[in-house]
């Protein structure tokens, strides 16, 4: 202990010092002791010796930071007063200067210390914090599973309960649901419900009818749906345009988020069909769901998704995160508290270490995926094998040759990702329809036609065909 | 790159231990008479008529229910075991990357219906050792349930995750364990109860077989 400490000081240590041992004895943590030791050797006064072999460990990284702030406050109030002492005495001697003076410079180091103890807790915080988000995915999947099995067992309902044929759509990384809602909107059939829930929470309803007048298809938008309206559309399709809560997180996240607001909304019972139709990144979103619940998917329907690992993620996900997002107006750090076990599917951003999709595009083949679920489960791969799934490959028309030999070909990519992929061609059997279309853009750095795929009028013409088809020929509202 | 939330959690130290022993108890018992279950229900398509339809029926229903719920609740406790595990070796100093975890695709095929009943095979002497055995196994797996019940109540008493979404429905979800739980339970009791009138009419519907097929000569 320093021997030349001014007592007025070494009395608020010494309080100090107890409400650390009280820290590190609540916490029972070793890191922790650890750590208030290695600083409080430097503050030289009294050590941190609280024993941490009881049963339970606490961690509050918020409370230990509060404390130690206060400790900053008190020791700042307490060289204020000093100082302010010193220059209230009328005639002060040089023995009032060394006093000033040493408590002055005493508490300057004194929160240098109580600073580099808060960036240490923040360390350890950030320790705790990494090696556990592996489990938050694995976490929420076994709650919802048990959610489903109370509402199996307790016929427990949803607002959308009793729909047997719903359509769920998933966009891509960097996106929306605003471009399906057009196209579910042009694909659907009068009797149809469409509902979209933005990343925002802003709800749009609408109610597919046939306009006598017209005689074509319209809609009623609505803010929310009754019972009635709800019980009288039940025969009908109910279209799902499902926004991710982040733009670019791992398709486990999304297929996580996705079985809990299924369940939510009361679709996760048998009686419950859903088809699946996605763009780009969100068809690789829509096969981890058809892994992850086999039983509720009936068809996957893409277009544009990177089944192979992805060359343009690839980049994105290596260069810095200020100079894309600002020049790109892409996020490839995006961050949704999703780590992957697998781990080169992940980067660090900050000291935060997770996945998202562009750490997937870069590391992650999906057939890898596929080749291990084969192994682990043969009865999911199965249904997954069993499950109708179509791949279309968007494609631009380009000229080519002279204006005395012009010529048209098409081009090998929808200018983001290879024909080859869209297609899943290493997926083998698993795909059992591959199919292109041509769709409208000007190249890589400018309209890619890769962004007007979700629109395009043969992918909705698909997504019409299969809704019908799946809820047989027809339907009785029209 | 989106704000960083505070971490706050909490465990026991000894929970890892307690846990790994419940799970491997509660897999080394339920495999057993997982077993026996879906053996006696394959059994069961041997014989047709009412009585057999309804025990078939029953069966199914149990065997789904049972199925279903061990797998999730095992899952759940590999999960909690795994996740602790790994904030005490980062509490030791210990700069691991993660303690592996079974995947759940992993988890749902252990004690799936279909893949035991492929590695099934009928007979004279399955059937009769499998008779001799099957009240003892349910009892035992029944006594285990209980155990691994109260190690759950325990272990969700007691631990807390840095996760706010998953915070907010804790409490809800102690309460779906607890009735599935005892769901399961009550189900094995029933099974117990009625294993014995099952034998009986196993008896029978293999008695009224063979004596069909004596009348037919």
């Amino acid at each position: 202990m320093r021997y030349d400490r001014d007592p007025e000081l070494a009395n608020i240590l010494s309080i100090q010092l107890e409400e650390a041992n009280n820290i590190v004895r609540n916490a029972q943590s070793e890191r922790l002791k650890t750590i208030f030791q290695e600083v409080w050797y430097k503050v030289d006064h009294g050590s941190v010796s609280a024993n941490v072999h009881g049963e339970r460990l606490e961690f509050d990284a918020s409370l230990v930071m509060d404390v130690i702030n206060k400790w900053i406050r008190n020791l700042r109030i307490c060289q204020e007063s000093a100082i302010n002492k010193y220059y209230a005495i009328e005639n002060p001697t040089s023995e009032d200067f060394t006093r000033k003076g040493r408590i002055e410079w005493d508490v300057y180091d004194l929160i240098i210390y109580y600073e580099e103890l808060k960036s240490k807790v923040d360390s350890v915080e950030m320790e705790f914090a990494n090696a556990v988000r592996y489990y938050r995915s694995p976490l929420r999947q076994s709650l919802t599973d048990m959610r489903i099995i109370y509402n199996s067992m307790k016929n427990v309902k949803g607002d959308f309960s009793g729909f047997e044929n719903v359509s769920v759509y998933i966009h891509g990384i960097e996106s929306t649901g605003d471009e399906f809602l057009e196209s579910a909107m042009k694909a659907a059939s009068a009797g149809d419900v469409i509902v979209y829930e933005d990343r925002d929470g802003n709800k749009e309803y609408y109610l597919v009818y046939f306009n006598q007048e017209s005689k074509d298809i319209d809609f009623l938008e609505r803010d929310e749906l009754t019972p009635s309206e709800l019980d009288t559309y039940k025969m009908g399709r109910l279209h799902i345009i499902y926004e991710t809560e982040h733009e670019n997180e791992h398709r486990q996240e999304t297929s996580d988020d996705l079985a809990i607001k299924l369940t939510e909304m009361g679709l996760m019972g048998k009686s419950t069909l859903v088809d699946m139709f996605a763009h780009s990144y969100g068809g690789r979103r829509s096969f981890q769901f058809a892994i992850d619940y086999p039983d509720k998917v009936r068809s996957i329907s893409t277009i544009g998704t990177p089944y192979d690992t992805n060359k343009l993620a690839k980049t994105a996900n290596k260069l810095p995160w200020e100079w894309i997002g600002k020049l790109l107006k892409k996020e490839p750090s995006e961050y949704s508290n999703y780590l992957d076990f697998n781990l080169e599917n992940k980067r660090e951003d900050k000291g935060i270490d997770h996945s998202n999709a562009y750490t997937d595009l870069s590391t992650e083949p999906l057939h890898d995926d596929i080749n291990s679920l084969r192994v682990a489960n043969p009865e999911v791969y199965r249904k997954l094998d069993e499950m109708e799934i179509t791949a279309v490959a968007g494609y631009r028309l380009i000229f080519k040759g002279s204006s005395y030999n012009p010529g048209i070909r098409e081009t090998t990519s929808d200018d983001v990702v290879s024909i080859d992929s869209q297609q899943g061609n290493l997926l083998g059997s698993i795909i059992d329809i591959r199919l292109k279309y041509e769709v409208k853009g000007v190249g890589l750095l400018y309209k890619q036609g890769h962004n007007s795929e979700t629109v395009a009028e043969d992918f909705i013409e698909l997504i019409r065909n299969v809704n019908l088809e799946k809820m047989g020929v027809g339907n009785n509202y029209e | 790159m989106g704000a960083r939330a505070t971490v706050i959690f909490q465990f026991n130290k000894g929970l890892p231990s307690d846990i790994s022993r419940g799970i491997s108890q509660l897999e080394n018992s339920f495999h057993i008479a997982f077993q026996q279950m879906v053996y006696f229900r394959k059994e069961l398509d041997r014989h047709t008529g009412k009585a057999a339809f309804a025990l078939r029926t029953k069966m199914d229903d149990d065997i789904s229910f049972l199925s279903k719920s061990a797998n999730s609740m095992l899952y759940f406790a590999d999960v909690i075991n795994s996740f602790v595990k790994s904030l005490k070796l980062v509490d030791e100093g210990i700069m691991a990357c993660s303690v592996p975890l079974k995947t759940r695709a992993e988890q749902q095929y252990a004690f799936s219906p279909g893949r035991q009943e492929s590695e099934i095979k009928l007979n004279a002497a399955s059937l009769k050792d499998a008779t001799k055995t099957f009240q003892t196994n349910l009892t035992n797996f029944q006594e285990i349930l209980t155990h691994f019940n109260n190690l759950l109540e325990k272990m969700l008493g007691n631990t807390r995750f840095p996760w706010e979404d998953v915070s907010e429905v804790w409490h809800e979800a102690k309460q779906i364990i607890g009735v599935i739980m005892q769901e399961a339970i009550m189900r094995v009791n029933n099974l117990l109860n009625s294993a014995e009138e099952f034998f009986v009419e196993l008896e029978r519907l293999d008695n009224l077989i063979a004596f069909t097929i004596q009348h037919e000569k």
